[in-house]
């Protein structure tokens, strides 16, 4: 056996006894080190004294031999450094936080909202924003609430002193879209609305809703129910189970209010459904003959149905927020809980 | 509305089924219940008490006692007694030793003031009849003394609390048969009419003088001339469940009204009958005052329907009785009053009086015309049940409106299943409309529908009207949902409404901003601290507070209202609202969509030059964002807003059109803030923003040879702003510069006194040959030699 094949079975049998990254270099430096066993022994050699035919294979040799050492470190480092225990310096601190995020927040309600509109655009629902101010007409009159009404009582108005009112309800627009695309139509309006009335943590003055319209031939009670399902299901990303029971709105005929099964009891009854087991979420029928007219539309032809959501009362629902008026508070420890991943 | 169920239990035979299954098909078929509570009341050992004397009691405790001997039937007792309303003869609710009263109170024989008392009469709030403890029970003198309570009232009642809303639409609903009518719609059980005097009761009589001139405050009015009338009280079983729903019986005439206006919605006044000899329903017609018989003078305007005599107004048509023709005890001749008067005027006097009373709720409602002599003929007959011997003193006497005309509203068979979205049997639509006391005759597919009188024409008039009854009674859940099958159309999408959605996009999700959402309205108080007078705005008549009755005109004053109370919190934060604010011009109204923010940093974070450029970046970028075009500032005109200044504003402008403004607040606007607030503001008019859709991009040929850049800086006198230098560079031209970018400026250690310096980036190259040296030295000298000649060097 030469003296090559002596260092390597002596290299390899230290290096199985290395355990850490400084052994691994001391072993390193002790063979391969440039003044270490190899070199030396490389630089006592008398290369030219060799008969020529010998030189090409203790080339090969000694080569073989300094690749398998040096191999061996390598893999030897590697294998202690992905095990952690090395404590040689990595080159970047990768444990360092990436840079400051540039993601701010959007306000919950436009969190919601923006997931309606998603929603309703798939489905081809335009989206018309109206008018804060408005005119009593359009607010009232044109939705079948002449002015002797008494379900104008029930939506405290503020009044402008020109005569104009800020919107009680988003249903305020279906007569200007009816006006304006005519049938048939598939529309939201989504909005900020107003009423007159003192402010808790259940009530503002200033709140959001959002209003949805379909027009259409022979729009019938199963297809609102329908549609209903399926829209609400897509809000909460999950079936839903909805019933409709009488509800009263001068702008529908029938009408309705819609309950979903509450999803946080599956029906049996908790605290957040009050134990009801159901959770009124919407009001919605087929549009009055009346409200088809005002708009220029023929009843006799055409039909539809309108619905409305609380977008404020949703994201009340949805994230969690126990008082309303956190919501136009500008209190950025509220506001910026709301990232804006949309 | 509250609904007793023993009260409900009179009119129809109860189906067997729990109240709280009652309440859901109420819910789910009539009208929303908001709870259901079961009542449990003491009747168990309590008996009628007669009570044959009443001595008065000298004592220290300051309250009046009296010992009271009470015939109990059986035996007779003494019982001390502080009820105010005990006298010799009343009958009263007697609770004998040993019973238990409300609150599980055992009655034992004790001492009282130096007496002993066995048993006790009962307030209503002993027998947990109801809240009411302000005297004894008291009961007509026709009962018996020692029946026991257990024989006439149930010890069990359950209450169903309706949602008023639901039944705003609902006149019919506003009393207890309406309700029997529904759940015998809804069981399909028996709804038994109600006990009356015939009509034809006193019809030979006179009528009694009676003439409506304000017929559209009065579309219809019914009276009564009635005699035989004795002080006394209601049947234990009324006054029972009267207390159910929360009202407190006072005596016979008061109780039977409230009684009938519980039963049917129909509210009704009695007139002292010796007083009152005629009637006419007129307006007020001046101003002046009348005294209501709760002895206050009201203000009255012209128009306000009045009840009147040839004297003058007795009564407050439909809200109040007035003091003069009020029934007095021991009146024994009435005139009974059951009308109809129009609801808005109703409301309209209510209010302005702020006098909103039980019945005139219910005239706000529209009281169907057919409930008035309904009401007045069940009156007489509970009178007489109640052992009084009404006798007419003239015939039920009417004019105007009295509902006696049947409406029909012919609809299409058809029509009701393509509105319901099912077929539904011809003879389940029949039952349902039957059992709703409507009539049906079919013809092939068309059918005739004839509403009953009760139902107000409000409520029932169209043939969408009666499908709702339909599909009410026969049960959505019944309905089978199905898709609508639509045309595929193009969608038109809303450009504004994307503008803004992407500009909340681009700072909210890019641009670290938070969205705050803020009232549509100055807060005066504020507006006042910062010396800020918005000029006219659209006013509020009735603002939630003073301070808050001027409509926004724009965003920023109430964005920078939130500086205080989140810079305690934060040492930055970058803010912004997008909304609509409200202008009026040339006396039109119209109501941009506004965006504007604020970037607060404290001093202690470093100047707030970097703020102010990071936010005109943003500005020069949402434009871009919402292809309007390119951005350019300009020094303010005028700065007419307290949080502008001259030097420290800019108008942003899109084609040299204004499109807003920006700039930083500096003192002494700042004076109102903590020292070491450094704010850049922005607001925009996002309308204006409206550019160009198509082609929102367009190439350039990329180019064949490899081009190269060379970076100079220039050493420029620091009086001179950065905007002169931009146009000496933009304005200087070489073959090869093919553009030129501003990097930064470096004014720190090692710079001459009153210099600093401005690096920009020159991007050279040519179409036609790749670049070479000489190329490179050329551009380079005769750059110098322009900086030269406007007195610029390199650095």
């Amino acid at each position: 056996m030469s003296r090559l094949d002596e260092f390597r079975d002596e290299f390899a049998r230290e290096a199985e006894g290395c355990t850490s990254l400084q052994e691994i270099e001391a072993l390193r430096l002790k063979y391969l080190g440039r003044k270490g066993l190899l070199a030396q022994f490389r630089k006592n050699v008398d290369f030219k004294s060799l008969p020529p035919e010998e030189r090409g294979a203790f080339g090969k040799t000694f080569n073989d031999v300094k690749n398998f050492m040096e191999s061996t470190v390598d893999s030897l480092n590697e294998k202690l450094d992905s095990a952690g225990t090395g404590s040689a310096k990595p080159a970047l601190d990768m444990s360092l936080p990436g840079d400051d995020s540039t993601i701010g927040a959007l306000h919950p309600i436009t969190l919601v909202q923006k997931e309606l509109e998603d929603i309703f655009m798939s489905m081809g629902f335009y989206i018309d924003t109206g008018y804060h101010v408005e005119e009593e007409f359009y607010n009232f009159d044109s939705v079948n609430m002449p002015f002797d009404h008494p379900a104008r009582e029930m939506q405290d108005t503020f009044w402008l002193t020109d005569g104009h009112l800020l919107r009680t309800h988003t249903s305020a627009n279906q007569v200007r879209a009816l006006k304006k695309f005519g049938p048939p139509l598939r529309a939201i309006f989504p909005g900020r609305c107003f009423r007159y009335e003192a402010i808790d943590a259940t009530h503002e003055n200033t709140f959001y809703q959002l209003e949805g319209l379909m027009i259409d031939r022979d729009i019938s009670v199963a297809h609102l129910i329908s549609v209903m399902k399926l829209l609400l299901s897509q809000v909460f990303h999950r079936d839903v189970t909805v019933r409709l029971r009488p509800g009263y709105f001068p702008f529908v005929e029938p009408g309705f209010e819609l309950d979903i099964k509450c999803l946080i009891c599956g029906g049996v009854g908790c605290k957040s459904c009050k134990n009801a087991g159901w959770l009124e979420l919407l009001p919605c029928g087929l549009v009055h003959p009346n409200v088809l007219r005002s708009g220029g539309i023929d009843p006799d032809e055409w039909s539809g149905f309108a619905f409305g959501l609380g977008m404020t009362r949703l994201a009340m629902m949805k994230y969690g927020i126990p008082d309303i008026r956190l919501f136009n508070s500008g209190d950025i420890r509220f506001l910026e809980q709301f990232a804006a991943t949309v | 509305m509250k609904l007793s169920l023993d009260w409900l239990s009179q009119y129809i035979d109860m189906p067997k089924v729990s109240p709280e299954d009652l309440a859901h098909q109420l819910t789910m078929k009539t009208a929303e219940v908001e709870e259901v509570v079961k009542l449990k009341r003491v009747v168990d050992g309590i008996v009628v008490g007669e009570v044959t004397a009443v001595e008065p009691i000298e004592h220290d405790g300051g309250s009046s006692l009296s010992l009271v001997t009470v015939n109990a039937g059986a035996r007779t007792y003494r019982t001390v007694c502080g009820a105010s309303n005990v006298e010799v003869g009343m009958k009263s609710a007697f609770a004998p030793p040993g019973t238990t009263i409300s609150g599980g109170r055992v009655i034992a024989e004790q001492a009282m003031a130096g007496r002993t008392s066995s048993g006790i009469l009962c307030s209503a709030q002993e027998l947990g009849w109801g809240d009411f403890h302000l005297g004894i029970m008291a009961f007509p003198a026709s009962v018996e003394a020692g029946m026991p309570l257990a024989d006439i009232v149930p010890a069990t009642d359950y209450l169903i609390d309706i949602d008023n809303k639901s039944v705003t639409h609902r006149p019919d609903l506003w009393g207890h048969y309406g309700f029997a009518r529904e759940l015998a719609a809804i069981y399909g059980c028996d709804l038994k009419p109600l006990d009356m005097i015939a009509e034809t009761e006193g019809a030979d009589l006179d009528a009694f003088p009676l003439r409506i001139e304000d017929t559209d405050g009065c579309p219809g009015y019914c009276c009564l001339d009635i005699d035989g009338l004795r002080p006394g009280y209601a049947p234990i079983w009324m006054q029972y469940r009267l207390l159910s729903i929360g009202q407190r019986p006072i005596n016979l005439l008061v109780d039977l009204t409230n009684y009938i206006m519980f039963e049917l919605g129909q509210p009704m006044h009695a007139f002292d009958g010796e007083r009152v000899r005629d009637i006419v329903v007129s307006k007020f017609g001046s101003k002046g005052t009348f005294r209501t018989l709760d002895s206050i003078d009201r203000s009255m305007e012209s128009d306000d329907c009045m009840i009147c005599d040839h004297d003058g107004p007795i009564a407050l048509a439909g809200i109040m009785g007035g003091e003069e023709t009020e029934v007095k005890e021991h009146t024994s001749r009435l005139l009974l009053e059951s009308a109809n008067f129009n609801p808005a005027r109703i409301r309209s006097t209510a209010l302005r009086l702020d006098l909103r009373s039980e019945a005139s709720q219910r005239f706000e409602k529209g009281q169907p015309p057919y409930h008035m002599e309904l009401s007045i003929r069940r009156f007489v007959r509970l009178l007489r049940d109640s052992g009084l011997d009404a006798v007419l003193k003239s015939r039920l006497t009417c004019a105007g409106d009295t509902g006696h005309e049947r409406r029909t509203i012919p609809m299409s068979v058809l029509g009701l299943n393509k509105a319901m979205g099912m077929d539904i049997p011809r003879d389940r639509v029949d039952k349902i409309l039957s059992d709703l006391e409507f009539s049906c005759v079919f013809d092939g597919d068309d059918v005739t529908v004839t509403v009953p009188p009760h139902r107000s024409r409000r409520d029932i008039s169209i043939p969408e009207d009666i499908v709702e009854e339909v599909a009410r009674i026969f049960g959505y859940d019944n309905i089978e949902p199905a898709m609508p099958a639509i045309r595929m159309e193009p969608y038109i999408f809303n450009r504004k409404h994307q503008r803004l959605q992407k500009i909340r996009h681009f700072l909210s999700v890019g641009r670290s901003f938070i969205e705050v959402s803020l009232y549509s309205w100055y807060d005066d108080n504020w507006l006042k601290r910062i010396g800020y007078d918005p000029g006219t705005t659209l006013c509020l008549k009735n603002p939630a507070a003073e301070n808050t009755s001027r409509m926004r005109r724009e965003l920023l004053p109430n964005i920078l209202a939130l500086i205080e109370q989140n810079a305690v919190h934060r040492d930055r934060f970058l803010l912004y609202e997008i909304d609509d604010v409200y202008l009026q011009q040339d006396s039109e109204l119209i109501q941009p969509l506004h965006l504007a923010g604020i970037a607060y940093q404290s001093e202690k974070l470093g100047g707030v030059d970097t703020v102010f450029r990071s936010i005109k970046g943003i500005i020069e970028d949402i434009a871009r964002e919402v292809n309007a075009g390119s951005v350019t500032f300009d020094s303010l005109g005028s700065a007419d807003k307290p949080w502008q200044d001259k030097n420290a504003s800019l108008e942003v402008k899109i084609d040299g059109v204004t499109v807003g403004t920006m700039g930083y607040l500096v003192r002494p606007f700042l004076d109102a803030f903590d020292k070491g607030t450094q704010v850049v503001w922005f607001e925009l008019d996002v309308d204006a923003l409206d550019g160009a859709t198509f082609p929102d991009h367009s190439y350039k040929a990329i180019p064949v040879y490899p081009g190269s850049w060379m970076d100079f800086s220039i050493l420029a006198p620091d009086s001179m702003q950065f905007s002169d230098l931009e146009k000496i560079v933009t304005a200087f031209i070489h073959p090869i510069l093919r553009s030129a970018k501003y990097l930064y400026l470096y004014d720190g250690k090692g710079m001459p006194d009153n210099t600093i310096s401005y690096t920009f980036r020159f991007w050279l190259g040519l179409d036609d040959r790749t670049l070479t040296g000489d190329d490179l030295n050329d551009f380079r000298d005769r750059f110098i030699a322009c900086l030269q000649a406007n007195n610029l060097s390199l650095r």
